[in-house]
């Protein structure tokens, strides 16, 4: 491909400039024909570029020549409208649109992140971005166009900047949607996506998303769902998402609003006594917490008070062929809380003897 | 004469590769079809080291594909790294890879949708053919289309790190296409990779030697010489030995060489794929070019048809088959049973006091006023009173037992100390464990509660009067049951249910 720099002798900025004229004009061309040709070229000078940047043309270019192209990529918003266009391009060039996009990002000088800096003038770029893979659902490919749309969020989100930006547009929770309901491709994407916005930058995360309470109960509402009606692979997927957000240090807001609440209890037992051995273990993880708790709100100690012998009987047999030593002293420290709450003991409950029961029975 | 054929091939590829699209953009549109549905499994055709991999027919349109099947309940792969070779797979698109259709999720297995290759694989050739080798012009026809492959996939900063004949496959019409990508990796950007990955005899020296800068699509040229080697004489160089000797002795070495009557071509295009510094050994497309690949066009040549067809009729011959390692059967969640394997307790009407507890701690006006009202609304369709409790239980009441709970009647709770029994709390504890929780849906309230505490009873009772006493009243019970089904049932709901109320009470006077 590195023969269309040798054939054409152009700037290198004038690459861009090629490009972009020809992404604009995919607005106009309905006739087949002529999409096609327009196709062919955005091909064409997408590869020219993808080379270019990544600096395996002969002979080798020059950094002025680079950087070139790098502004004349600003200038022109080309980002913005790849994004846009993207639908529209072919197989492989769609694959250059994400290679080029992640160069683009690790671009750095003077120790700044000049496409990072550039892309959080752009918000409206971000926007989009976050829109794209859900857009792709409705086009042909759709499998294809959601990685690679979903690869450029990924690549985004390793930048504290973008990172933050993305998290204030409420997009970002249909994301949740498209991991319950897509394809395998779509549904493990979606879940990564989803990962890195909540994992990666926890001061960000925790001092800016979950100091806003309705932010945190949705996160779990939304997680919940994931792991009480995904498939397998997108309860796994959830579950581990969740045991990430819990074991996150900075993340005491999330952890104590998350055992706190009967509701989840129900959801983590539930899936603790599924038939998969990796659900059974993923939850036990985050069971224990709920058992280690040593402030145990009412309503989530009154669940394991009324379930105490089913859970030591659940307990006994759970994954006992283990030779994990850290699960099997975390299991013994599990059984030993659970064995010490009271037997069938309802601490409220009415002491009055001899009043009749009815009243409390009824109040259902 | 290279181009052109590539050029037509591409365009035929695109072609087929569109006819499956459309053939399939019904299972495409519903989400989460169930593969087994969709597609009818035949036999197994290939075990690799990430699953199963089966011919099967789609059940509407007869088309045959290849699918590997991945127990994710039994593999050790994070789904993330699973998930991340789906992502690739689904980057490759050229005539001369095998090509991904789709995955599914059924039960706890993953379900990759790929072509079908049915002329099965180079290493399959070998081992069938007669002579147990390939000729010249044949290797030659086959190290061309897998350079092919090798071009298009490094020219993707992909490197495919595990190529042998196994893993060359032939389609039915004898065509190459390079398959298995189970250990492939991407190179990211300009990071070279470092994971060590393939199999023994055909692995790189740089692979092995581990270098500090690690190895790049190189690495798979070497393995495209070890693979001529093996098709030209059947194995690769030091087959015979142990393959961890091997591994410890390919950075050592100086590289194998092609022994026996071959031309000069042939052992010239081994000897630059075997150089053992990857930066001085040429590039796919570099090899393209050598003047062994025109072998591939001698009269003759053409695909391995010939050979597919041989081999195809050899192994009907000998009724050869392939035992997958897994069944596909085997489900881990049974389609009519439940998905859990224990049953909690998280009903608040029965036994909990948590509602109400609730409402005494936040609500207290409206607590004050609810029961009153919903006791009589509940009066008001339970015509029952405590007398005619007993004699309801031979009705079709007896089953719900939050309807019962509403009008119990028990006063004489300590009944029990007339019984010549301890009754400390730790052998109370004691008990309970010993109790092996019984499926709900079995439960006989005689049986298994009645009967068994009786029975506990009369082991604890000392003299033999008292368990003369327990005998009697057991019997009596019985016979109780006997002439009143659900007897048990309503009394050990009476009993649990005050146990309850008054647990606090026996915690806190036990410990006066």
């Amino acid at each position: 491909m590195a023969f269309w720099w040798k054939k054409t002798p152009k700037t290198a900025s004038d690459y861009a400039r090629l490009l972009s004229e020809q992404l604009n004009k995919f607005d106009n061309a309905s006739a087949s024909d002529s999409r096609r040709k327009v196709q062919d070229e955005c091909s064409k000078y997408l590869s020219g570029i993808k080379h270019f940047l990544l600096g395996d043309v002969e002979p080798e270019p020059s950094c002025e020549s680079v950087d070139e192209l790098y502004d004349a990529i600003y200038q022109l918003d080309i980002l913005h409208d790849l994004l846009a266009k993207m639908p529209e391009l072919e197989f492989e060039p769609r694959k250059d649109v994400a290679l080029i996009f992640a160069t683009c990002l690790r671009r750095s000088r003077d120790n700044k992140f000049v496409t990072v800096d550039y892309l959080v003038t752009k918000p409206q770029t971000l926007s989009l971005m976050l829109r794209t893979p859900e857009l792709a659902l409705t086009k042909p490919n759709a499998s294809d166009l959601f990685l690679k749309s979903g690869s450029i969020i990924l690549e985004c989100l390793k930048y504290e900047q973008l990172c933050r930006m993305m998290l204030r547009d409420p997009q970002l929770w249909v994301f949740f949607d498209l991991a319950r309901g897509g394809s395998f491709e779509v549904s493990t994407e979606s879940l990564q996506i989803l990962t890195s916005f909540f994992t990666v930058h926890h001061k960000l995360v925790s001092t800016e998303f979950f100091s806003h309470q309705a932010n945190l109960q949705k996160l779990i509402d939304k997680i919940n769902k994931l792991m009480a009606h995904g498939n397998y692979v997108t309860k796994r997927q959830s579950v581990k998402l969740l045991h990430s957000l819990i074991m996150i240090r900075s993340y005491n807001q999330f952890l104590t609003t998350y055992i706190n609440s009967p509701e989840n209890l129900k959801l983590i037992m539930i899936l603790l006594s599924d038939r998969s051995k990796n659900l059974q273990m993923g939850s036990f993880n985050i069971f224990k917490v709920f058992v280690a708790n040593p402030r145990k709100s009412k309503p989530v100690s009154d669940i394991m008070v009324k379930n105490r012998d089913k859970l030591l009987h659940y307990l006994a047999s759970f994954n006992a062929d283990s030779k994990d030593t850290t699960f099997l002293d975390e299991k013994e420290y599990v059984v030993q809380e659970i064995e010490s709450l009271p037997r069938l003991v309802s601490p409220n409950s009415d002491l009055t003897l001899g009043t009749s029961p009815q009243n409390r029975s009824t109040i259902e | 004469m290279t181009k052109t054929s590539t050029v037509t091939g591409l365009d035929t590829f695109v072609k087929s590769y569109k006819s499956h699209k459309s053939k399939t953009t019904d299972a495409a549109v519903v989400m989460n079809e169930k593969p087994s549905r969709l597609y009818e499994i035949k036999e197994c055709v290939g075990k690799g080291s990430f699953g199963d991999v089966f011919r099967a027919t789609h059940r509407q349109t007869g088309e045959v594909v290849a699918i590997k099947i991945i127990n994710l309940e039994e593999t050790q792969d994070d789904i993330d790294v699973l998930a991340q070779e789906i992502y690739f797979l689904s980057e490759l698109r050229a005539p001369f890879v095998t090509t991904y259709f789709k995955t599914f999720v059924e039960d706890v297995s993953m379900w990759i949708v790929m072509e079908f290759c049915g002329g099965g694989s180079c290493a399959d050739l070998l081992k069938h053919l007669p002579e147990h080798r390939l000729s010249e012009n044949k290797v030659a026809y086959i190290i061309r289309e897998v350079l092919f492959g090798l071009d298009y996939l490094h020219s993707q900063k992909k490197i495919h790190r595990d190529i042998k004949a196994a893993n060359i496959l032939l389609t039915d019409d004898g065509e190459v296409k390079l398959g298995d990508f189970g250990v492939s990796g991407q190179i990211m950007a300009t990071l070279k990779r470092t994971t060590f990955v393939g199999t023994p005899y055909w692995m790189a020296p740089e692979i092995i030697a581990k270098k500090d800068n690690g190895y790049n699509e190189k690495a798979d040229i070497w393995s495209l010489g070890i693979t001529a080697i093996e098709l030209l004489t059947g194995q690769p160089p030091y087959a015979k030995h142990d393959p961890m000797k091997v591994l410890v002795n390919i950075p050592l070495r100086k590289p194998p060489k092609l022994q026996g009557r071959f031309t000069g071509s042939a052992r010239d295009f081994i000897a630059l794929c075997l150089i053992k510094d990857p930066d001085l050994r040429p590039s796919a497309a570099e090899l393209l070019g050598h003047k062994f690949l025109n072998k591939a066009s001698w009269r003759g040549s053409g695909t391995l048809k010939r050979e597919v067809d041989l081999v195809k009729a050899l192994k009907k011959r000998t009724n050869y088959f392939k035992e997958p390692r897994h069944s596909v059967e085997d489900n881990v969640y049974p389609a009519d049973g439940s998905m859990h394997l224990q049953n909690w307790n998280f009903e608040t009407t029965k036994t909990s006091t948590t509602r109400k507890s609730e409402l005494v701690c936040h609500r207290p006006s409206i607590e004050k006023r609810k029961p009153v009202a919903k006791l009589q609304i509940v009066e008001e369709l339970s015509p029952k009173t405590e007398t005619s409790h007993i004699s309801a239980m031979g009705s079709p009441n007896v089953d719900t037992p939050t309807t019962n709970a509403t009008s119990p009647s028990m006063g004489h709770y300590n009944h029990e100390k007339d019984l010549d029994i301890s009754m400390g709390l730790h052998e109370g504890e004691a008990i309970k464990k010993d109790i092996r929780p019984v499926d709900c849906k079995e439960l006989n309230y005689f049986k298994h509660i009645i009967l068994y505490s009786f029975n506990r009873v009369l082991e604890r009772a000392r003299s033999g009067d008292t368990k003369l006493d327990v005998t009697r009243l057991r019997d009596i019970f019985e016979e109780a049951e006997g002439s009143q089904p659900g007897l048990s049932e309503a009394f050990v709901e009476e009993v649990y249910i005050r146990m309850e109320e008054i647990k606090g009470y026996i915690v806190e006077t036990s410990f006066q």
